[in-house]
């Protein structure tokens, strides 16, 4: 798993040792990779920066996105057993092919 | 003749602004995150309190004090809880619609990104040399 947003390097870090967080935490400071998935909320940041909306993907071992939650509101925010119901349910069709 | 306190304008208000401030500290919990219930139960409660206790000072001023300081308080409360639905059911709704996202069944972008360590991560590389069994990215706004 990993969370991605514009914070750089040294703020996750410290966010990640912080709440001991275990999973990876990647930094997309211009919104490169933010911008390729269409998932940039322009302005949206302090100082109206552009960042991240908030959104989950679940991608299985071949690069294909198995699951996907863009929330109608930045409050809500997929639950931990939502993806992982999402994992189980890929693995099972993953298992037939 | 000694005209009482007016404690329920002061104990609304107080009820109305730990139940409004008490929201983004319970982020922690899903349930009360999605929908500010601790909030608007200290709405329903905090705003008949306050208009009682208004009502009685206009009403009764022999009897009851709070006629200035409770008209002040009843402003501040409307824009208070006028503030707090706006932000919460409209401005948090305005998210960008992210059409062009990648959609079930399509293959993920591929990327290169530090980590907070600044090691980069490829996610094709990942795919085929951790071989996971899932990928999950997780967007998110940043700034905590």
């Amino acid at each position: 798993m990993y969370a991605i947003s514009v914070d750089p390097p040294e703020a996750s870090k410290k966010l990640r040792a912080e709440k001991g967080y275990t999973f990876s935490f990647l930094a997309d400071p211009k919104a490169e990779v933010i911008r390729r998935y269409d998932v940039l909320h322009p302005g949206a940041g302090p100082g109206e920066g552009d960042i991240a909306r908030p959104a989950e993907f679940v991608i299985d071992t071949g690069g294909v996105v198995r699951w996907v939650n863009l929330t109608e509101s930045i409050l809500v925010r997929a639950r931990p057993g939502q993806v992982l119901a999402a994992v189980d349910a890929m693995g099972a069709v993953a298992h037939g092919r | 003749m000694k005209r009482n306190r007016n404690a329920l304008i002061w104990i609304g208000f107080a009820i109305l602004v730990a139940g409004l401030f008490s929201y983004p500290f319970l982020f922690g919990v899903p349930a009360l995150r999605d929908f500010p219930w601790v909030s608007v139960v200290a709405i329903l409660v905090a705003v008949p309190l306050l208009w009682i206790g208004l009502a009685r000072a206009w009403r009764e001023p022999q009897r009851y004090r709070g006629r200035v300081a409770g008209t002040i308080l009843a402003v501040l409360a409307v824009g208070l809880v006028g503030f707090f639905v706006h932000a919460t059911f409209v401005g948090a709704r305005r998210v960008p619609a992210s059409k062009g996202a990648p959609q079930v069944g399509s293959r993920a972008p591929d990327f290169t990104l530090p980590d907070q360590d600044g090691n980069p991560v490829t996610l094709s590389k990942v795919l085929l040399e951790a071989k996971p069994r899932a990928v999950v990215l997780v967007f998110y706004r940043g700034f905590w």
